[in-house]
């Protein structure tokens, strides 16, 4: 029998049988539709928890956890504090393991330090404890705007021309040196390009001279939890305004330096401006973060140049993430830990796989149901078609051609299903998304709950099919064994 | 056979070139048993439907095949057309050994070489009358070219007399006419072998007798007919009578040696 002539006499049955096709399919229908949902869902819910919570495709190593009051004891004893191992030297090993694209270092302020303003954003200037810490510039340059100058400024800078430096200073014997400046009537110049004179921010700042704005970035999260919960708590009765990520960039507010705004501290501080260029999942999730260079100096100068040597923790940024296990695993291997979100992550991720595995269980399992209901569906319409089998087979019809009717007519139920039930599943979607739109705002909430990767279109059809063929396989093979003199005579 | 006004159209002659050569030499009998038993599934072990039946029919014959119900014409029939095989003895019909051929091969055979004609016409009721004719054609394997399968079906059906009725269903049809259908259907492919069980079974005895003209004239235009029967009009058309009693062969008489036993027989 020729494909077209297949075709024909498939289209002819499915046409003829239209009713129970229709009955059959819905099963399909269903069972397809759940699989879509689920797997939109699970994909969604991983987008958030796993790409905005918990991250994957990045290791935080941290030091050796160690239980209370040992390593304070240790230290009486002159042991090592434990993120000595945190070294250049291990960041350089770790960028070497197979499936590492980088290991970048991060080093947390080791003194105190508050920040003031916010007035030109909230409305009224805000007082709190800061918590900040530092990491490669080159680790977020990819996420950032391409304008946002996420770099240390004040690093020491060879240059041949003004040209070459940042505003505010200027080119003295090949290197950029800030510029000199006075609020003193008569005493200009002002500073230029961005930057500000440091006499603005009184007594405690480096006077005379001209800075830029050390630039820092924040983590979404944070945002997250201001709007969801501290723009609340600060509020007094009322609430602090919403922010967006586009309203908070190019925001600058006030800080100082080796004081605290809950405790007393003694020895010089500093006051300076700092200016926010950009949001990275890769910032403390509550604090800010800053280019590395600015807290290796302020850890030296307000610490100890030991503590400008040690870092906190370092991120390995995965290039594999089908490698994540093994690198978990690397790091555990070498005695270091991994961060609570690491920890949380690789945790989410069981989680999130597990559910995702009974999300395909289920919907795998009613479209099982609907594969028995399709062979059962079969096994009637042979019944009732077996007269007519026994007149195909003597018009000469063979064996293999029986089997390849049936099996084309619950392949095209199958597909009908299939593609039906994926167009329900993605309104089944949109409906919860359209009921979610008009949910109150809470963090992490998503504009869709709902991801669906390409793949699970084909894949629907396929497993539409696949059981649908499945189902019929039996009935097929019954027909086909069929005498096809007894059929004639039934 | 009655011509249509639409027959006026231009037609086919019923064996318009479109079947396969024979693969015997015209000279050798078309069907050929020997020894052919048959036991069905759970049938007492001594109890055949045949028991060693063995004859020759050849080429352009017109043959009936009669007895009583449960003499084994039928079960004659189906392994004649390659229907049943799970039988005993070595049957040859078109120079094919029916047993040493697979499954696809035989359905081919069946498909381009034989064509059936049933009591109750077994027609494809959501098909209309000139689909039915070329429900063979959607079958055959191979390059086919679906105009000329086309062209001849509609010609057929005219010849037939069915020319206005080749969109209609068969629920709409009378049971002649049915059965025209079903020996358009069965000529499509100008089969070597027409098997035709019980044809008239099903007719009235004015209709029974046009098909009855009309298989001695397809019989006339050269094709092999061979009829079930217990009608005495419908072998009384055939030039050879086969009359089976207990699965056996009990006579095999040319009609002109049956008019002399008749006659003999008569005081």
């Amino acid at each position: 029998m020729t494909r077209s002539g297949l075709g024909g006499l498939v289209l002819d049955n499915l046409s003829r049988n239209a009713r129970s096709v229709a009955m059959s399919s819905v099963g399909i229908i269903v069972g397809i539709s759940a699989l879509v949902f689920f797997v939109g869902l699970s994909e969604g819910i991983k987008e958030v928890v796993l790409k905005r919570i918990f991250l994957i495709d990045q290791v935080e190593v941290i030091p050796p956890k160690v239980g209370f009051g040992v390593e304070q004891l240790g230290a009486l004893f002159g042991a090592k504090p434990a993120n000595d191992k945190l070294t250049d030297a291990l960041t350089a090993e770790f960028a070497g393991v197979e499936g590492v694209e980088g290991a970048y270092p991060k080093m947390k302020f080791t003194f105190p330090a508050f920040a003031y303003g916010g007035k030109e954003l909230l409305g009224r200037d805000v007082r709190g404890e800061l918590i900040a810490d530092g990491l490669e510039p080159a680790l977020v340059r990819a996420e950032l705007p391409a304008d946002a100058r996420f770099e240390d400024l004040e690093a020491p800078a060879p240059c041949a021309g003004d040209d070459a430096c940042v505003g505010g200073s200027r080119c003295v014997e090949g290197a950029c040196a800030p510029e000199a400046c006075s609020l003193a009537k008569g005493a200009a110049p002002t500073c230029g390009g961005g930057s500000y004179c440091a006499e603005q921010l009184g007594a405690a700042a480096e006077e005379g001279r001209c800075l830029q704005p050390i630039p820092v970035i924040l983590n979404e999260q944070l945002l997250e939890l201001y709007n969801g919960g501290i723009a609340v708590a600060l509020g007094r009765g009322g609430s602090l305004p919403k922010v967006s990520k586009e309203l908070v960039v190019g925001f600058g507010f006030n800080v100082e330096l080796n004081r605290s705004a809950i405790m007393r501290t003694r020895g010089a501080s500093l006051a300076r401006r700092v200016k926010v260029v950009g949001f990275s999942d890769k910032a403390m999730q509550v604090g800010v973060t800053l280019p590395i260079g600015y807290v290796r100096r302020l850890n030296a100068s307000f610490t100890s140049p030991e503590a400008a040597a040690r870092y906190h923790s370092v991120i390995l940024k995965v290039r594999d993430q089908t490698r994540f296990p093994e690198l978990v695993e690397e790091v555990r291997r070498r005695g270091l830990a991994l961060a609570d979100k690491t920890s949380n992550a690789e945790q989410a991720s069981k989680i999130i796989k597990t559910v995702e595995g009974l999300f395909a269980l289920v919907s795998l399992l009613i479209v099982g149901i609907a594969a028995v209901n399709i062979s059962q569906m079969f096994y009637m319409l042979i019944y009732q078609r077996r007269r007519e089998i026994g007149l195909l087979r003597a018009l000469g019809a063979s064996e293999g051609d029986l089997k390849a009717i049936i099996l084309g007519e619950a392949a095209s139920i199958g597909l009908l299903g299939g593609a039906l039930g994926a167009l329900v599943g993605l309104g089944a979607a949109a409906a919860v998304d359209a009921v979610a739109a008009n949910l109150p705002r809470f963090p992490y909430k998503p504009e869709s709950f709902f991801v669906f990767p390409a793949w699970v279109w084909p894949a629907a059809l396929v497993a539409a099919v696949a059981f649908c063929v499945t189902g019929a396989f039996f009935p097929a093979r019954a027909a086909a064994r069929q005498e096809p003199a007894e059929a004639l005579t039934q | 056979m009655s011509e249509t006004p639409e027959s006026s159209a231009p037609s086919a002659p019923l064996s318009a070139p479109l079947s396969a050569p024979l693969s015997a030499p015209p000279s050798a009998p078309l069907i050929s048993l020997r020894g052919v038993s048959k036991r069905y599934r759970g049938a007492p072990e001594g109890e055949r439907a045949l028991k060693g039946v063995t004859l020759d029919i050849a080429r352009g014959e017109i043959v009936a095949v009669v007895g009583t119900s449960g003499s084994g014409k039928s079960t004659l029939l189906n392994i004649l057309g390659g229907l049943d095989r799970a039988f005993e003895g070595e049957a040859r019909v078109d120079g094919r050994d029916l047993h040493a051929l697979s499954d696809a091969a035989l359905s081919t055979w069946r498909n381009q070489r034989v064509g059936f004609i049933f009591q109750h016409f077994h027609l494809l009721d959501h098909l209309s009358a000139l689909d039915n004719v070329l429900l063979p054609a959607r079958l055959r394997r191979g390059a086919r070219d679906a105009g000329a399968a086309r062209a001849r079906a509609q010609d057929l059906l005219t010849r037939l007399g069915l020319h206005d009725k080749r969109d209609a269903l068969p629920t709409q049809l009378s049971g002649g006419q049915k059965q025209r259908v079903a020996i358009a259907r069965a000529l499509l492919f100008e089969p070597s072998l027409l098997l035709c069980d019980e044809p008239t079974g099903s007719l009235d005895s004015r209709t029974g007798e046009e098909i009855i003209a009309l298989f001695k004239e397809l019989n006339a235009e050269g094709y092999t007919v061979v009829m079930i029967t217990h009608e005495e009009r419908v072998s009384r058309a055939a030039r050879r009578v086969i009359r089976l009693e207990d699965g056996a062969v009990k006579s095999d008489q040319l009609k002109s040696e049956q008019l002399k036993s008749d006659q003999q027989e008569t005081p």
